[in-house]
């Protein structure tokens, strides 16, 4: 069967899997130091994810007034809600300042103060000594820092001679006595597949929040390094937290900032009740995301919603009047317009808590070296391994990220891996020959994918899972609902048996493309809920009503979650990092976490 | 088939927004749209996304593929919550 396959076979230093922000930081460093370096990307580079961040990029460079790296790390170690490893922290915190400097080196044009330093603004989360002020962190290039980033991470990836794959969907890695020696990609083009041969492979992917009904996730975001990692025998860590925007349009998860509810926007329920008063009688629909996200969904689940089907709220902004809304929130109105078909002048926003990051992912050390639990060693080092960026758990961001962390994660741990890559790897050392054996069971999967005849379309069990997921495993967790919706999720992954692909054919044959995700998207959905009902806590972004409370004592500890080839998951744990890399910083205790 | 699947895999946007933009019209108008129009729609794909993003938006016009947006805005303004 496998002769079927053409496959074009390459071999380099090093291979990245995945073309965002973290990806091409990786492929810039590794390329620049000599390492003979491949890019494989399903989409166009600078159509990655990272391009839809347009906030920033915190680093305690000090140039609006006085700032510290140890003052970014205390917010960050507080913001995680103290499940972030605190050595790897302190190495984000501290290589902040270097990461943003070489990249203004690379070319980004950020915004300027008019002395000319990089102009920095204030975000949430981020203090002065240690909770006390208000800190001015986070670096911009005005409203398109993702897509700036992009841009020249990847003409300087050209320049130092990176090959790119671009529209290459990667399938599997090869896994060889417990290392990694490769990859396997289709080419969408052509329908061909290529075989990289590598002494390193980086999985740079990004997060899976496709998983879910509403998120703000391009529908790119399948996680598909996740789900390889999985499939190599590998575990995820801390998948059960999902971070929420309470408010992304309805249907089309587009983002409505929370400076709507700032200039007096208000929630409602279906009886046109202001229902944030019941909720927080004091800050009432300017609560923090996570208690306005637990807020509408027990309105929802409680009968309230609004819509035929009550499963959504109404966002009010009628109120304000066309000045107000047109000076202040400029693009709202234009945004509410196109993506829910309302003039904001006139009607509600429908709007739903809205997935919007993954904080769990693949373990890794902060080299980016991928890690797993092995004979008792938690920090085992997978061989020939990497992740880095949203598909990767390095932990820096524990159970909840701040806002302007993520372009600095995937700053910071591109380039960290790229030092690591030099430091492992002689440019130009032999391979040890691959058989054909050693791919065999990757063209066996694509092979069983490709001629499934089942009867069930592959949107059929995409929708199930996602309102599945939104369902029993978003915002508001109890026991008993997680425990239906695993019930649901067993379902819906054994029907994935009985999927229908009606085409062979390999040439831009987007639903096998979209079956593969599918398949992806379900293990880590698997893992998410598993965990969330495993987790007998609340902490961050997992909040559980019947454990209202955080755990130190029994849960102060990373999951880790395997998949079997039914994608049954079994769960182990790693400890938190308490403690750092040198001794220019302190431990930083847990407490409760008050904003 | 495989060209319009080729087409599908280009609505792959780095943006939630422009997913929804460029494969509402994929799937309601691009099968009866004229070559000219067509043309100019796969011009579209090849843009980078904050451009393309304020020109879906109407912040920026382009008298050349205003027929487009057009049709973009009524795709989603009509559009059922589908994912």
């Amino acid at each position: 069967m496998t002769n079927a396959y053409k496959i074009i076979d390459h071999t380099y230093d090093v291979v990245i899997v995945g073309a965002g922000g973290a990806g091409l930081r990786a492929t810039l460093g590794m390329a620049a130091q000599g390492l003979s370096t491949a890019c494989i990307t399903k989409v166009f580079p600078t159509r990655s994810h990272t391009v839809a961040a347009q906030g920033g990029m915190s680093a305690s460079l000090g140039n609006m007034g006085d700032d510290h790296w140890n003052w970014h790390m205390y917010d960050t170690i507080k913001g995680s809600d103290w499940l972030g490893d605190q050595d790897a922290i302190e190495y984000m915190c501290r290589e902040a300042v270097p990461a943003v400097i070489e990249l203004e080196h690379f070319g980004v044009p950020f915004s300027r103060t008019e002395e000319g330093k990089i102009y920095q603004r204030p975000f949430g989360g981020m203090t002065t000594n240690f909770g006390e002020g208000t800190a001015e962190r986070t670096c911009a290039a005005a409203d398109r820092t993702g897509h700036a980033i992009l841009h020249t991470l990847y003409q300087q990836s050209i320049k130092h001679h990176a090959e790119f794959y671009i529209e290459h969907f990667a399938i599997d890695l090869i896994m060889v006595d417990g290392e990694c020696k490769g990859v396997i990609s289709l080419d969408l083009a052509t329908g061909e597949l290529h075989r990289y041969q590598a002494h390193m492979v980086v999985l740079a992917t990004g997060g899976c929040g496709r998983t879910y009904f509403s998120a703000t996730s391009a529908h790119t975001c399948t996680g598909d390094g996740n789900a390889m990692v999985l499939r190599a025998g590998l575990p995820l860590q801390d998948m059960e937290f999902v971070q929420f925007h309470p408010t992304g349009i309805y249907g089309a998860g587009v983002l409505i900032t929370e400076g709507v509810r700032g200039e007096g926007g208000y929630l409602t329920n279906n009886e046109g009740e202001r229902f944030m008063e019941r909720y927080a009688p004091n800050a009432k629909d300017l609560a923090s995301r996570d208690v306005v996200s637990r807020s509408m969904t027990m309105e929802i689940n409680g009968g309230r919603g609004v819509g035929p089907d009550n499963d959504h709220c109404f966002l009010n902004l009628m109120h304000l009047g066309n000045d107000v809304i047109e000076k202040r929130l400029p693009g709202i109105s234009e945004s509410a317009r196109i993506f829910a078909g309302v003039d904001v002048n006139k009607e509600p926003i429908p709007v739903l808590p809205t997935v919007h990051y993954n904080m769990g992912g693949i373990p890794t050390n902060y080299h980016g070296e991928v890690v797993t639990l092995k004979d008792g060693d938690p920090d085992t080092v997978v061989p020939g391994l990497m992740a880095i960026g949203e598909a990767a758990c390095v932990s820096v961001h524990g159970a909840n990220r701040l806002g302007s962390n993520s372009l600095l994660d995937i700053v910071v741990f591109g380039r960290a891996a790229a030092l690591r890559a030099a430091e492992l790897i002689k440019p130009g050392s032999a391979h040890k020959p691959l058989t054909e054996e050693d791919s065999a069971p990757i063209l066996e999967h694509l092979d069983r994918i490709r001629s499934a005849k089942g009867s069930t379309g592959t949107a059929q069990i995409r929708d199930n899972m996602q309102r599945t997921m939104q369902k029993h495993a978003a915002v508001f967790r109890t026991g008993e609902s997680l425990e239906e919706g695993l019930v649901k999720m067993r379902d819906i992954v054994d029907s994935f048996d009985d999927v229908r692909v009606d085409d062979p054919n390999l040439i831009w044959n987007t639903d096998l493309v979209e079956t593969l995700e599918l398949e992806n998207l379900l293990c880590q959905a698997q893992t998410i809920i598993y965990g969330a009902n495993n987790r007998t806590e609340s902490r961050g972004a997992h909040a559980r009503d019947d454990f209202e409370e955080r755990n130190d004592d029994t849960w102060m500890k990373h999951t880790l979650a395997w998949t079997d080839e039914k994608a049954n998951v079994s769960i182990d744990y790693r400890p938190v990092h308490m403690y750092t890399l040198t001794d220019e910083c302190e431990v930083i205790p847990p407490k409760t976490r008050v904003y | 088939m495989s060209e319009k699947s080729r087409l599908r895999w280009k609505c792959r946007r780095g943006m939630r927004e422009l997913d929804k933009a460029m494969l509402g019209y994929l799937d309601l108008y691009y099968d009866d749209a004229s070559a000219q129009e067509r043309a100019d729609f796969e011009s579209l794909l090849d843009w980078q996304e904050p451009e393309l993003y304020r020109l879906v938006c109407g912040k920026d016009k382009d008298a050349r593929y205003q027929t487009i947006i057009d049709k973009i805005a009524r795709s989603l303004a009509g559009h059922s919550p589908a994912v």
